[in-house]
Parts: structure tokens; C-alpha cells; sequence
């Protein structure tokens, strides 16, 4: 379980998290949700330590792991890259290699938690050629490719930031096949996107993050055998003014 | 261990066109100086030797060293120039540019000063083999020199000598080690220092940018204030002698390269945002 | 393995060329000269320093000068000069117990102002300070130190409350008893003032010396006679009354005549373009406090009209040195009779052109350089001053290097003792 609790962060002199807690479990897929600017990218940054917090603690299966709690212990940072495995908004690779350069490195320097063998699975299913320079690839095979360098990594959890955003509506699909099958199976995930349509059936658990804190957090399953709502309609509820 | 060697490597990798070109730069200008004075210098002789009143007077390397010293300095500025703009670049890259590899250094499954060792390592070895190479075109170019000009002109001259006659090699390739040790010795602290305040400026802003600021004019004033100090015999006024002052002012540096390191691999743990 | 043949290549290149050069440069390729003793006592080279020029000469092209301080230990090169070890010796320290050396420690200056004995060695400084508008306030600033106990005292005592003098000189610091006089040139004259130990100033002596009007044609000159060892206890200060008359002879340059040339003997005058006619020596004596003539001698010739003049007294004489490229002349007065005795050698039985003197410790230093062209051999030729005695000889080893083409010469300037 990642248990994140009373995240705080400023910047500049506005807050944009004001005490966001809330927590995922391995096998489940939660989604926090959130208008644009709310910091739902920020919570991901943060939990893999990409941002330094204010305030607030981030545990990973009982490990505090926030940098300014934990910034001192000597393995934190493979700790946590071997737990949690973060899939950014952008491809984070230089733009001169090759795909098959970009797995090279990745089985260079990840021993042990990068698995060629599913790599290759998913560079089939995908249909990507390796000799392929990532310069040169359409948004959509780009945001196929850095879920592969993602997925890949054998982490009992998974942040993906914005998976969907301004991808083509057939890759898009692509991606939203990954959720079903095995790729994903056993872990936990925590996905920040705009496109609920395209994963409201996978959803697990939902967190709706508004004015800095979360404004509601809920079994979606629970949600629409007690009150009948779909996620859409909690969040018309949560963000409507 | 493994890890940071592949990581330096890395490195050393992503910048090797640049490096290549400032070593063709600096080969080609200066064996290509040496080559056309040498043609010049041959055909003066000869044109003497014909002459029986004129005995033309003895040549070495020396000359065409002493008296072009800006065109032998001149790539050697360039590469200079170049390598102090990669203490920036090297980090800033991976902020901006399309790939923000920021982030995938920092999720590398090993300590993050790592990073901050494999960049300064690769710095270090794009420096020294600048160096192995300006010594070995040294070499190159007295032979060629003493290939070209006619051997009865021909006098013998020392890598030593070579190297006094340019400011520019002299700072660089000190003959004595205690000012080379103490030369590099303060330019890597110097780097030391500028990586870490690139490493603060780019903690969360506004604090960063702060930070970063008030660092590097802490530190520029405390190292340039031991060169003054020296410079300004200060040690009078303590009444001690001046060569103890120079290892209490080299005891400054040491410290403030070890306090630079410590503060960057801190920065790197805690402070550092994408 | 391969694909990480560049970096290792380039450090592996990085590593060899820097570690082959830290090696190649720290085994200097430029010859090590060193100063010995050939006959005489060791110790007459004791704190000596030659300073030097290297030259290397190409066939007829001179390249590449470093300067060089020569010493008996060895040659150091301008370059390879290191920040991190102790350089300037204090002179004093060769007489001090090693744990006495502290007291040396942010003295400015040097031998003058120092008295030392067996019991006791005391530092004396003046200070001046604005008084009044035209007026000035002279303080003196002594240290103390028992040599057998190391207990330290400071003394601040106001020597003159307000005087017109700007910078009063301290030439120097003697005990007697249980009291301490310094010699202070001030206002144009001499003047001792005694302290306790405790620091009351006691009394003041006005020095003045006998000197009636100067005769038609002529104007004089002071001086205090240098001493041989500046800091001894001493009964003494010696000072020198020089008249100069018109010119005698052609003016020429001034330079002294250098070791790379010989030039005809010229004299120099005194800025006025006036000729040495006479030297009067005076005594001041601290027991009776007063002062006392000694004895004069008169210039006999063109080189003692004038010329670069170096004196040292020592306990017996007082010495006035003469030199040119050709010859040179000492003559000393006695202090006990004020008879005058000259002595003197020339260049051949110095064995060549008389470059450099140097007068240090009672004994006159002479470098003498035979030869032109490439073939120079340096002679050191070292004399008591008192006894007029040759005590040693010094020179220098190896003296040409030659390799191939190029010959090193090491050109000397000059013998400092530090």
C-alpha cells in the first residue's frame, strides 16, 4: 500500500496542496482526478520525489519515503525505484537514441527489476519497430513506448501521468487495452487522467482532489451499489460550482 | 560501482562530437601553424643559403611558438570556453531541450550522487585528455617542425621550453606540481562550487533561485577574498609567516570544496525539482 | 566491453598524460646549480642567496631566461618556486634557541631594531601620531623577552610629546644595566633616549656632532656607519661625515659596471655632481654618552671620489669599500688609534672582473667573473675586513652546461644574505 498523508506544497506564495491524503492498494487501480491545475501531476512527482514537499509523508508498504523526512538514508532512491515505477507525461529519454538503445539502457541500469522478455511483448503488441529513433516518433507511438520503459520495470506499483492526453483515438484504445491484461496484474496503480470515459469501467478506487485537498475518496464499485452513481456523476457533483 | 561507471560513461558518450571537434580544432590549428611557418622558414633558408654573404642563423620550435602565441592560444581558449560553458550545460540540459532526462536520472535505481560524481567524472576526463592531447601535439609539433626546416639550421628544443613560451601553457601545464596540483586543485573547486549552485537553482522556485544566488556570492567572495588576502600579504598583519597562511588559504579551499559536495548531494537528496 | 571503448580510451589517455607530465615536470629539466665552499670555513655561505639568470643559448639566439636563486642546498627557478614552504629565514634565527623563535614572529623590521645579548633580546618600533596641527607625537614600542625564563614584556613609552619630525628612524637599541637606549635620528639630528625597563623614559641626550661651517665649495654629507652585526650589544654607533667638492673628473653613467662587461672605470658623484673629498669618522659613545672623534681619511684618487662607497664597522674598524670592474680597495680606520690602513686586490689576482660586492658579517664578498662569450667562471672571493685576510673561496658547480647545441649559462647578479 502507498499511504500518502497531509501533503503540503506552495509555490511560490500559492498553495496548490493543502493537506492531500489518501491511500492505494497493490491490485487495485485508483485514479485521482482533479480540474486542470489542481495538482494531481504534482501528488505523482512527489510520491516518487521528483518534487520536494512542504510538508506531509509518504509511506510506500510501511517505508516513509518523503525527501525531506527520509532525504538523508543512503538506499532511499532505489528503494523507491524499485517499488514504485513513475510513466511521466513525456517521454524521458534522449531524443537521438534509438528504441532499441532506450532498452538497452534501461536493462543497463535497472538489473533485476527491468524484464527484457515483457518489454519485448509489449513492443509487439504495440507494433514498434526498435531501430526506430525516438525523435522521429507520432505522439502516439511516443506515449506506447514510454509505457513500455514503464511497464516493464517489474514494481509491485505504478504511476502513469496523463496516459491519454492528445493521444489518436486508435492508440488511445492501445493503451486502454494495457489496463486488462496481465501487464498490469497485481499491481497497483495510480493514474491521473482527464479522460475518465476511456478507464471508468477499470477504475477501482477514485480520489477527487479540489481546492488543494481531497474533496472525496470512494470504492467506485461501493459507490454505485450504495448510492447508484457512476463516477461521472460524483464528479459533476464534486466540480460543479 | 558498476552503475556509476556505466553512468559516467553515459556521459562522457552524449558529449563525445563535441569533444572530438574541440580536439580536430585544436590539432588542425596548430600543426597546420606549425606546417606553413616551418614551409615559410624553409624557404627563407634556402633562399639564403644561396646567398654566400648571409649565413642564416639557427631555428628551433621556439620561434614560430614565441612569436604566435595567440594562434597557438587560440583554440586552446575555444576548448576552454567551451568546457566552462558544459559545467553549466551539463546540468541544465536535462531540464530543457525535449527530452527533460531529469527525470530519469533522478529514478535510477542507485544513490543520486551519483549523478552529481558521473558528471564531474566525465568533466574531468574531457579535461584531461585535452591536456594528454595538447602535450602530445607539443610533440607532434616539433617533429613536424624539425621535419620541414633543413637540419643545418636546426636546433634542439624542450618540452619545458615549449611550454614558457605561451602564458596560455604555462597556467595550463605548470612545470613545477605543486602549482599544478594547486591550479586544478582550485579550478575543480571551483566547478565543484558551480555545480552546486546550479543543483539550488533548481530546487523549487522562488527559494531556488535564492539560494542559488546567495551561495555563489558567498562563495565567490570568500575564494576570491584568499587570493586578495594573499595577494595583499594580509599574513603580515596576523603576524604569521607567509607560507602558513597559504596552507591555512588552501585549507579554506579544501573545506570549501568538501562543504560544496556535501551541499550538492544534499540539494540532489532533498531539495531538487523537476 | 566494446561499447565502452571511448571512455575508456579517453580516461586511460586522460590518466597516462597527466601522470607521464606530473612525472616529466616535477624532474626539472633545467641543470641545478648549487654554491660551494672551495677552501675556507662551511659556514661562510651560511644564508647566502646568488641571484641569477638562466639563459639558454641557441647558437647565437639567447632563449628563454628564468631566474634562479642559487644557494649551497641547491637552485630554485622562479617557477618552481613553492608557496608552501617557509621561505625568507629571519636572520636572527640562527642565533635564537628554536623555541625563542616566536618572538621573531610579525617583527617588521629587522636587524637594526633588535638588541641581543645572552641574557635578553628586545624589538624596539616608533610610532608617530598627530598632536597638534603641525605637531607630532613620537611613542616607543618596545618588546622584551628574558631569554632564560621566556617571561615577555611590553613597553609604550612617549618619547616626544610634540615635535615636527614626520618619520624619526631608530638605528638602534642597546642595554646597559638596567636601562635601555635607542638611538633615534630625529629633526634633523641625533638624539639617545634612555628607558627602564619599566618604560620611564629617564633621560635624553642631544648628539651633536663638532662640525664647524662648511668650507667654500664644498657641502657635506651624514651617514651612520652600517654595522657588521646589528642587533650585538655594542658601545658604539659610528657615523660618517662625507664632504664632497666640485667635480674632478667627466661625469659618465652611473650604472656599475656589470659582469657581462668591462667597462672603463668611471666614478660616480654625488647627486650634486660633487667628488668624495674627505670622510671624517665619529663615534658616539653610550658610556660617556657623548660623541668623540676617530680619524679621517682622505680620497686619494678618481676611484675613492666618488663610485658606489659600501661601509661596515666592525668591534675594531670601520671599513670604507671601493670597487670597480678592475680593482678593489678597503680601506679601515681604526677605532681604538683612528690610524687608516689600505688594503686592496685587482682583477687578476681576483681571478676576473669584479662584478659584485657584498659586505656581510664583517667580511667582504667578492664575485669576480672571468671571461666573455660563453665561458664564464664565477670566483667567489670572501676577505676579513678587520684582518684583511683572504678566508675563503667560493664558486659554483657545475658552472657551463652544455647539451648538444644548447648551452645554459646561469648569469649572477648579485649575493644577498638572507
Amino acid at each position: 500500500m502507498i499511504e500518502v498523508r497531509d501533503l503540503r506544497l506552495r509555490y511560490f506564495r500559492k498553495p496548490v496542496l493543502k493537506g492531500v491524503s489518501f491511500t492505494m492498494e497493490k491490485g487495485q487501480i485508483t485514479c485521482l482526478a482533479g480540474l486542470n491545475g489542481a495538482g494531481k501531476s504534482t501528488v505523482l512527482k512527489a510520491i516518487m520525489g521528483l518534487v520536494p514537499l512542504d510538508g506531509g509523508s509518504i509511506r510506500i508498504d510501511g517505508t516513509e519515503t518523503a525527501l525531506h523526512l527520509a532525504g538523508n538514508r543512503r538506499d532511499l532512491n532505489r528503494f523507491r525505484v524499485q517499488h514504485v515505477s513513475y510513466i511521466p507525461d513525456r517521454l524521458a529519454m534522449p531524443p537521438s537514441m534509438k528504441l532499441w538503445e532506450a532498452l538497452r539502457f534501461m536493462d543497463d541500469f535497472y538489473p533485476g527489476i527491468w524484464n527484457g522478455g515483457k518489454a519485448k511483448e509489449m513492443m509487439t503488441f504495440f507494433g514498434l519497430g526498435e531501430r526506430e529513433r525516438i525523435a522521429n516518433l507520432s505522439k502516439g507511438n511516443a506515449a506506447k513506448f514510454n509505457l513500455v520503459l514503464g511497464l516493464a520495470l517489474d514494481t509491485p506499483y505504478v504511476l502513469m501521468d496523463e496516459p491519454f492526453s492528445g493521444i489518436d483515438l486508435f492508440s488511445r484504445e492501445a493503451i486502454a487495452e494495457v489496463f486488462s491484461n496481465s501487464w498490469l496484474e497485481d499491481r497497483g496503480v495510480l493514474i491521473t487522467t482527464h479522460e475518465i470515459q476511456e478507464v471508468e469501467h477499470l477504475i477501482d478506487k477514485m480520489v477527487m482532489l479540489k481546492d488543494g485537498v481531497v474533496a472525496m475518496a470512494f470504492d467506485s464499485e461501493e459507490m454505485r451499489l450504495a448510492e447508484n452513481k457512476s463516477i461521472i456523476d460524483v464528479m459533476r457533483e464534486v466540480y460543479r460550482p | 560501482m558498476k552503475a556509476l561507471l556505466k553512468l559516467i560513461h553515459f556521459e562522457i558518450h552524449r558529449f563525445r562530437y563535441i569533444l572530438f571537434g574541440l580536439m580536430g580544432l585544436t590539432a588542425l590549428v596548430q600543426i597546420g601553424a606549425t606546417v606553413l611557418i616551418a614551409i615559410g622558414d624553409r624557404m627563407e633558408r634556402l633562399a639564403e643559403y644561396a646567398n654566400p654573404e648571409v649565413v642564416p642563423g639557427p631555428v628551433s620550435v621556439l620561434e614560430p611558438l614565441a612569436n604566435n602565441r595567440g594562434l597557438y592560444g587560440f583554440p586552446v581558449l575555444i576548448c576552454i570556453v567551451t568546457l566552462l560553458l558544459y559545467v553549466f550545460l551539463i546540468w541544465y540540459r536535462e531540464w530543457f531541450g525535449k527530452s527533460t532526462l531529469i527525470y530519469r536520472l533522478l529514478m535510477l535505481p542507485m544513490p543520486r550522487r551519483n549523478v552529481y560524481l558521473a558528471k564531474l567524472a566525465a568533466l574531468l576526463v574531457f579535461i584531461g585528455s585535452l591536456l594528454a592531447l595538447q602535450l602530445v601535439l607539443l610533440l607532434v609539433i616539433r617533429a613536424v617542425f624539425n621535419a620541414i626546416v633543413p637540419d643545418e639550421y636546426l636546433v634542439a628544443a624542450s618540452l619545458a621550453d615549449m611550454i614558457n613560451t605561451n602564458e596560455v601553457f604555462q597556467i595550463l601545464l605548470p612545470l613545477s606540481l605543486e602549482f599544478f596540483v594547486l591550479f586544478y586543485g582550485m579550478g575543480i573547486t571551483c566547478v565543484l562550487v558551480l555545480f552546486t549552485a546550479v543543483l539550488l537553482e533548481r530546487g523549487r522556485r522562488p527559494r531556488g533561485t535564492f539560494l542559488a544566488a546567495a551561495y555563489a556570492a558567498g562563495m565567490t567572495v570568500l575564494l576570491v577574498g584568499t587570493i586578495v588576502a594573499r595577494a595583499a600579504s594580509l599574513h603580515e598583519w596576523l603576524h604569521l609567516y607567509a607560507y602558513e597562511f597559504t596552507w591555512i588559504l588552501a585549507g579554506i579551499w579544501v573545506i570549501a570544496a568538501a562543504f560544496a559536495v556535501w551541499l550538492g548531494f544534499r540539494a540532489l537528496n532533498r531539495t531538487v525539482s523537476v | 566491453m566494446k561499447r565502452y571503448l571511448l571512455s575508456i580510451l579517453l580516461a586511460a589517455a586522460a590518466l597516462v598524460g597527466i601522470g607521464s607530465y606530473c612525472v616529466y615536470g616535477a624532474m626539472n629539466p633545467y641543470p641545478d646549480f648549487r654554491m660551494v665552499v672551495r677552501e675556507g670555513d662551511e659556514n661562510l655561505l651560511d644564508g647566502a642567496i646568488f641571484g641569477g639568470t638562466l639563459v639558454r643559448e641557441y647558437g647565437s639566439w639567447k632563449y628563454g631566461r628564468y631566474y634562479a636563486e642559487v644557494t649551497t642546498e641547491g637552485t630554485e627557478y622562479e617557477f618552481e618556486r613553492s608557496l608552501f614552504k617557509k621561505r625568507n629565514r629571519h636572520p636572527l634565527e640562527a642565533e635564537l634557541a628554536p623555541d625563542a623563535h616566536a618572538f621573531l614572529r610579525g617583527k617588521r623590521h629587522h636587524a637594526v631594531n633588535f638588541y641581543l645579548d645572552d641574557r635578553m633580546i628586545v624589538y624596539g618600533e616608533l610610532d608617530t601620531r598627530q598632536a597638534g596641527e603641525l605637531e607630532r607625537e613620537v611613542t616607543a614600542m618596545l618588546e622584551m623577552m628574558d631569554l632564560a625564563t621566556g617571561k615577555r614584556t611590553d613597553i609604550r613609552t612617549v618619547l616626544e610629546a610634540g615635535t615636527r619630525e614626520r618619520s624619526p628612524y631608530l638605528a638602534d637599541v642597546q642595554r646597559f644595566g638596567d636601562e635601555l637606549h635607542l638611538f633615534i635620528e630625529m629633526e634633523n639630528q641625533y638624539r639617545v633616549y634612555v628607558l627602564t625597563f619599566e618604560g620611564r623614559l629617564v633621560r635624553k641626550v642631544d648628539v651633536q656632532l663638532p662640525l664647524g661651517p662648511e668650507e667654500e665649495g664644498t657641502h657635506r654629507r651624514v651617514w651612520l656607519a652600517s654595522n657588521h652585526r646589528p642587533h650585538a650589544a655594542k658601545g658604539v654607533v659610528g657615523i660618517q661625515v662625507m664632504t664632497y667638492g666640485r667635480k674632478t673628473a667627466q661625469p659618465t653613467s652611473p650604472m656599475p659596471a656589470d659582469i657581462y662587461g668591462d667597462e672603463a672605470a668611471n666614478f660616480v658623484i654625488d647627486t650634486n655632481g660633487d667628488a668624495l673629498s674627505r670622510v671624517d669618522l665619529y663615534v658616539y659613545d653610550y658610556a660617556e654618552e657623548r660623541i668623540r672623534p676617530v680619524g679621517t681619511l682622505h680620497a686619494e684618487d678618481a676611484l675613492e671620489a666618488g663610485r658606489s662607497i659600501s661601509n661596515q664597522m666592525t668591534d675594531t674598524h670601520h671599513h670604507l669599500v671601493w670597487h670597480d670592474s678592475n680593482q678593489l680597495r678597503i680601506k679601515q680606520i681604526s677605532l681604538s688609534d683612528g690610524s687608516v690602513r689600505t688594503s686592496g686586490w685587482t682583477a687578476d689576482q681576483l681571478g676576473g672582473s669584479i662584478g659584485y660586492v657584498t659586505l656581510h658579517d664583517g667580511k667582504v664578498y667578492v664575485l669576480a667573473v672571468d671571461g666573455n662569450g660563453y665561458e664564464k667562471h664565477f670566483a667567489v672571493n670572501i676577505f676579513d675586513l678587520d684582518s684583511s685576510a683572504m678566508v675563503g673561496k667560493a664558486g659554483i658547480e657545475p658552472t657551463i652546461v652544455t647539451v648538444g647545441d644548447v648551452s645554459e649559462t646561469l648569469y649572477l647578479h648579485g649575493l644577498v644574505f638572507r
